[in-house]
């Protein structure tokens, strides 16, 4: 070989270098663009704010605060539940979904596959304004039940709360749970399905003892993949969540906006990651606990 | 219902869309026998195994199991169960749990669900295996735990699809007696697709050849082999060498065949109901053709050159060119006391002999 000397051999000879080549450009991206922020969101909910001055001296103040002003706290248990309840009924509007294109489509699951991404090809903020047309005062709901002649007046419980929230947040990530429930769906082998039957199982059983169980990753990846996120949303209910909806991801827009408390924001949105980190923890603990139980 | 017809399978027909994957099938099955369906890839053996099971419904005919009509049956309330051709192991259940799946309904106790698992792992000789993950067994060892996992449910048939074909040759050969002797055991009617014909040959009470979804002979391995009825059956059991021509004379169990190729052949074997001038094949089996290095003087014979053999270790096929005829004849002898090593170099001219009696008479396809 002619290339076995300088840079180019050192590529060739070193399984390390070219890996490390290849992850490059995404690693600098997230170092730059991930890990430096965080640092600095880290290091600034130790500063202190009062008035225009910020004073870059550690101290717990911010963290005391948050702790001390039974808002901070209660409203994130709020997101936190919010966001299991959104992540909750994803699953539920999820799973039949991705178990239709598994197991019922036989041609073209391709274009099945498209399809449930459609609802991407509009901006997110579209899509919440999209509920906010559905679900208000004079909305699409509310005048289509008037106009068949159900209801008199226009609900007002559809729009500015919780459930609007959930709904909305379910819509919108949807496609985010069916996806990877779709895949560990799809490869389950068929004849682990006839086995059951062939043993003595009807359909219902046969889905709780072995599809289930074996469908199992991709749930658990929808879950995170709707619950990370959707704890720090600050669009979906600022728009339709009203003052009742308000979650964690709102006061930290406004920590950083209105309130102009930078180091109290960058300190809620640590807590919010902990807090976050610890959620997941303890899932994927009871997860591990279940299925030791169940052998 | 009789022990004669177990199983019995009437008129059933199933097509996918234009295709007639089994085509107005009929037999039955005896009780505890050990049954094979025996075809090439496409001949609607699984098929009809699948309708057996529940998994396909015939679209046209009916599938008797002990008397009972299957039809409005669901696979999970018949008496039968199924070794998977890919096993169909759990991957999420531990061994023990895999071979219990199927006692749910039994409403056992823990302890009898557990002495039941454990027999079952005694049958198969993996006795202290049953906390294994299915990812650690062998194919060898995923095929006993398929296997214990139908029979503990104790099924009044078991259904077994190419339950050999992912093992390798030597094991193979193992299971087979092993699966032979555990039908005994077990007296348990089992119904086996494969398209191996020695595997179907070594195992069964009685086998089907199949064929483009139609079950062309049905008979026991040597009566198959021995007088087969159709010229597929002949070559797919076995290889045979075919000399086709017309029946010159026939009567008193025996006939003359004037073939195309190499003149008149007598027969004194099975078949024997055709009539003069009828198109046949007298087809004659490579080990009863024997090679003989003197021109013989009584008997019948042809003569011809060798034109290549392959040695085969405890025997050997030697290829013999015969003029007139297109292909060569094909002869197997047994490597006895080195005999295949005498046969000789290429255009030997040697004489091919045989006995009347293992002339098989068959129609012309």
């Amino acid at each position: 070989m002619t290339s076995s000397g300088g840079l180019r051999g050192y590529f060739v000879r070193s399984e390390n270098a070219r890996g490390f080549s290849l992850l490059a450009p995404t690693l600098i991206l997230l170092v730059l663009m991930m890990v430096i922020p965080i640092i600095m969101l880290v290091a600034r909910s130790f500063w202190t704010q009062s008035g225009m001055i910020e004073t870059a001296d550690f101290s717990l103040v911010n963290y005391q605060m948050f702790f001390e002003k039974k808002i901070y706290l209660y409203v994130l248990g709020k997101s936190l539940l919010i966001s299991g309840s959104v992540t909750f009924a994803t699953l539920i509007l999820a799973y039949p979904a991705a178990y239709f294109v598994a197991f019922r489509v036989k041609k073209n699951k391709l274009i099945w596959l498209i399809l449930i991404t459609v609802p991407f090809w509009t901006s997110y903020l579209l899509r919440v304004f999209a509920w906010k047309l559905m679900l208000g005062y004079n909305g699409v709901v509310n005048s289509g039940l008037i106009g068949i002649g159900i209801i008199d007046e226009p609900l007002g419980f559809l729009l500015h709360n919780v459930n609007a929230v959930v709904l909305t947040l379910a819509h919108a990530w949807a496609a985010f749970a069916i996806l990877p429930i779709y895949v560990s769906l799809e490869k389950i082998d068929k004849s682990l399905l006839e086995a059951a039957a062939d043993l003595g199982e009807g359909p219902i059983r046969s889905f709780l003892r072995v599809t289930l169980p074996l469908s199992m990753p991709g749930v658990i990846a929808a879950s995170l993949l709707v619950f990370i996120p959707t704890v720090g949303d600050y669009v979906t209910p600022k728009l339709v969540g009203g003052s009742s909806g308000i979650m964690i991801g709102n006061l930290v827009t406004n920590m950083f906006g209105r309130g102009n408390n930078w180091p109290m924001g960058s300190a809620i949105a640590v807590m919010m990651m902990i807090s976050i980190t610890l959620v997941v923890c303890i899932y994927l603990w009871l997860i591990s606990q279940v299925k030791k139980r169940s052998n | 219902m009789s022990d004669e017809s177990f199983i019995s399978i009437k008129n059933i027909s199933k097509h996918f869309g234009d295709v007639r994957a089994c085509d107005d099938i009929t037999f039955d099955i005896r009780r505890g026998e050990f049954f094979a369906l025996l075809g090439p890839s496409g001949c609607g053996k699984t098929t009809l195994l699948r309708m057996l099971a529940g998994f396909e419904t015939p679209t046209m005919g009916e599938i008797f199991i002990d008397g009972q009509p299957m039809a409005a049956i669901p696979p999970y309330e018949r008496p039968v169960n199924m070794v998977f051709q890919s096993y169909a192991i759990f991957p999420h259940l531990s061994v023990a749990q895999n071979i219990g799946f199927g006692l749910r309904k039994d409403k056992l106790s823990k302890a009898e669900m557990d002495k039941k698992v454990d027999e079952a792992l005694d049958l198969i000789a993996m006795a202290g295996y049953g906390g294994r993950g299915a990812d650690e067994l062998s194919g060898g060892q995923r095929q006993r735990v398929a296997l214990a996992r139908a029979l503990i449910k104790k099924p009044k048939v078991l259904l077994l699809d190419e339950p050999l074909g992912a093992l390798d040759k030597k094991l193979r050969e193992q299971m087979q007696l092993e699966l032979r002797d555990l039908q005994r055991e077990v007296g348990i009617t089992f119904v086996f697709v494969t398209h191996d014909q020695e595997e179907a040959l070594t195992m069964s009470d009685r086998i089907a050849v199949m064929r483009d979804g139609k079950a062309l002979e049905i008979d026991g391995p040597v009566d198959l082999y021995e007088k087969p009825k159709t010229p597929f059956c002949a070559d797919f059991l076995g290889t045979m060498n075919f000399f086709e021509g017309s029946i010159d004379a026939i009567g008193g169990g025996e006939a003359t065949v004037k073939t195309t190729e190499v003149g008149t052949i007598k027969s004194t074997g099975p078949n024997m109901n055709f009539s003069t001038g009828d198109a046949v094949s007298a087809a004659i089996r490579p080990e009863n053709m024997k090679i003989s290095f003197d021109k013989p003087t009584s008997g019948s014979f042809m003569e011809g050159k060798v034109r290549a053999s392959a040695f085969l270790g405890d025997r050997a096929h030697v290829y013999i060119n015969v003029e007139g005829r297109k292909d060569p004849v094909l002869t197997a002898m047994q490597n006895m006391g080195g005999a295949a090593s005498r046969v000789g170099g290429d255009d030997h001219t040697v004489w091919l002999t045989w006995s009347d009696e293992s002339v098989i008479l068959l129609p012309q396809e």
